[in-house]
């Protein structure tokens, strides 16, 4: 008896000490989130602000009146041929880099041969290699093939950039993934390549739908490469760079509602399929 | 058993026959290996030749010499160029220090408090990693605005002092690593966050019986389970905070003067822009993959650590 009642009288110590003690973690965490999302939370405020409420003497967290000024004249005056560049673009790499991926890590992870650790090596380290790094002689290149400034040009390099990815992220999954039921299919009678249609892709359709949507969020945003290699035909990141050189006068309100329409479909995207891109980025690291 | 031995070694090799590769199951996949391939290799080989002549796409008549290390000399031992050097490796280290740091302490506190909100926590977190780098810069241009940015702006309000956080080399290397830290932090957070969620409960429980705190299970259980995991995420945040192109173009434009000029912004100025010194521009690039071919020896090295504690 005696016991049960000290028992109850630690517990609720305990629970006092505790429960303030995450009183103060989840108050500490609040205010981190807080400050965490305020330069997003300025992107979006800031785009719905009149050009004298930007320039106030203080920050004005609540445009009142809010204003549609800025996303209007960012609509009239965006060049929609980029946009289109880019969202074909990102289309086509994406889809090759997605259609590719999954064949080359299946054939790396159930074809054994003698070059498949060295074929493997190579896939990561072109995975790692900073774009800069080799921006140079691909420029030389497309300079002497007239290929600058092509759209041609730009899918190209993000099919080098986006391949080794996708394989690498559909590798970690396959790796994981036991290979009895294709053995059966292949008793049965399966090619290699029937067993992987049938029986392996149906069960990897998260994955990939993961690495295709963490490669269309990368793409998207690419701005290096775009900006080397197109001057012309741009693509829309490089598009929305261009509103932020104004010279002395910068025209913030425009700026924010045209930085707030470029982030908008990948925001949306990473927070409508947060589960996929969650997963998708563990793979990236190679863990899963 | 030895049989089959045998039966292997008595079975003649097969000769080479067009049919049988038409077969190979690697056909596939091939044009996706191929176009790889040539995307990387010969642009590798391209790069190296390039670095050791002197190319000069103004100059497209003049004779290509063999110049030996000029190049690179004339990268590292040029001021802008060390200095580039010196930018890439501060922003990277720093910000991955950082992103590491925040990671950690982020992925702590999603753990231990957010309790049922943990998974909506994780998707505010995870916002930074999907928005643009331009419009990153944007909006950092409009904050830090020395005049109508809302930073300096509270700062002046709490000390009365004014800033203009982009104005001085300090001040913008400072913003850069920030920024940086900002975009790729979410990932050492959602890593961490899966490493913290899969350490096993028993040590911790059985050192808590024994009166450890929460900090003595910190140092001495949690961080050395955690530590292969550290690793990957450190060399991933290093391999993505290394990439600063945007924020350097257009945030600092690689100012004040060059005191933020990093290695692309470099490549990019002294091989296309500013002046076009093709071949210079190249041994800048082969410096950066050295930098890149570095980060996959010390991953593979990593990659082979005991990976239990995330499966």
């Amino acid at each position: 008896m005696s016991a049960i009642t000290l028992g109850r009288e630690l517990n609720r110590a305990r629970l006092r000490r505790a429960s303030f003690g995450t009183f103060v973690g989840r108050l500490f965490l609040t205010v981190f989130l807080a400050v965490w999302l305020i330069p997003l939370y300025w992107l979006v405020n800031s785009s719905f602000k009149f050009k004298a409420q930007i320039q106030s003497e203080y920050p004005v967290w609540i445009p009142d009146p809010p204003t549609m000024e800025n996303i209007d004249w960012v609509l009239a005056n965006l060049d929609h041929a980029a946009l289109y560049r880019s969202l074909r673009v990102v289309a086509i790499s994406v889809a090759f880099a997605v259609i590719f991926g999954p064949l080359m890590a299946y054939a790396l992870s159930r074809f054994h041969t003698r070059a498949n650790a060295q074929i493997e090596s190579w896939i990561i380290s072109t995975r790692m290699m900073p774009p800069a790094a080799l921006i140079m002689p691909f420029y030389a290149v497309f300079k002497a093939t007239q290929l600058l400034n092509t759209e041609f040009a730009l899918v190209l390099l993000y099919i080098a950039i986006n391949l080794p990815l996708t394989s690498w992220i559909m590798l970690a999954y396959l790796r994981s993934l036991p290979e009895d039921a294709e053995e059966a299919a292949r008793i049965d009678g399966c090619t290699r390549w029937g067993a992987f249609f049938h029986i392996v892709l149906p069960m990897t359709r998260a994955s990939i739908a993961a690495a295709a949507l963490l490669v269309t969020i990368l793409t998207w945003n690419e701005f290096f490469i775009a900006f080397v290699i197109t001057s012309s035909n741009i693509t829309f990141p490089v598009q929305v760079a261009g509103f932020l050189a104004n010279g002395m006068n910068p025209e913030y309100g425009h700026m924010a509602a045209a930085g707030m329409l470029l982030s908008l479909p990948t925001v949306l995207i990473a927070i409508v399929f947060h589960r996929s891109l969650l997963s998708g980025l563990h793979a990236f690291a190679g863990g899963k | 058993m030895s049989a089959t031995g045998t039966l292997t070694l008595a079975r003649p090799r097969p000769a080479f026959r067009l049919a049988s590769w038409f077969r190979s199951p690697w056909l596939v996949p091939l044009p996706g290996f191929v176009l790889l391939a040539l995307l990387s290799i010969p642009p590798f080989l391209y790069a190296v030749y390039l670095s050791f002549v002197n190319v000069d796409i103004s100059l497209p008549n003049a004779p290509i010499r063999f110049v030996g290390f000029a190049n690179y000399i004339h990268v590292l031992g040029s001021e802008v160029g060390f200095h580039a050097l010196k930018i890439t490796l501060l922003v990277s280290f720093g910000s991955t220090f950082f992103c590491i740091a925040i990671g950690l302490l982020i992925a702590y506190l999603i753990h231990l408090f957010a309790g049922r909100l943990s998974g909506f926590v994780t998707v505010l977190v995870l916002i930074p990693l999907a928005v643009s780098p331009v419009a990153m810069a944007l909006v950092f241009s409009l904050m830090l605005d020395p005049l109508y940015g809302p930073v300096p702006q509270v700062i002046e309000l709490l000390t009365g002092v004014l800033i203009a956080p982009t104005g001085t080399a300090t001040g913008a290397l400072v913003t850069i690593i920030f920024v940086q830290t900002w975009q790729w932090s979410p990932l050492a957070v959602i890593l961490l966050l899966g490493g913290i969620k899969s350490l096993p409960v028993e040590p911790v429980e059985a050192a808590k019986i024994d009166g450890a705190t929460f900090w003595d299970t910190f140092w001495h259980i949690d961080l050395p389970l955690l530590r292969p995991l550290l690793a990957v995420a450190a060399i991933f945040e290093f391999i993505l905070c290394s990439q600063v192109f945007a924020a350097t173009e257009l945030l600092t434009n690689g100012g004040p003067g060059n005191a933020t000029v990093d290695l692309s912004l470099y490549i990019y100025k002294i091989g296309i822009a500013e002046s076009l010194q093709t071949s210079v521009a190249a041994a800048a690039g082969v410096i950066m993959l050295l930098l890149g071919l570095f980060s996959t020896a010390v991953w593979l090295k990593v990659a082979k650590w005991d990976t239990q504690v995330y499966k």
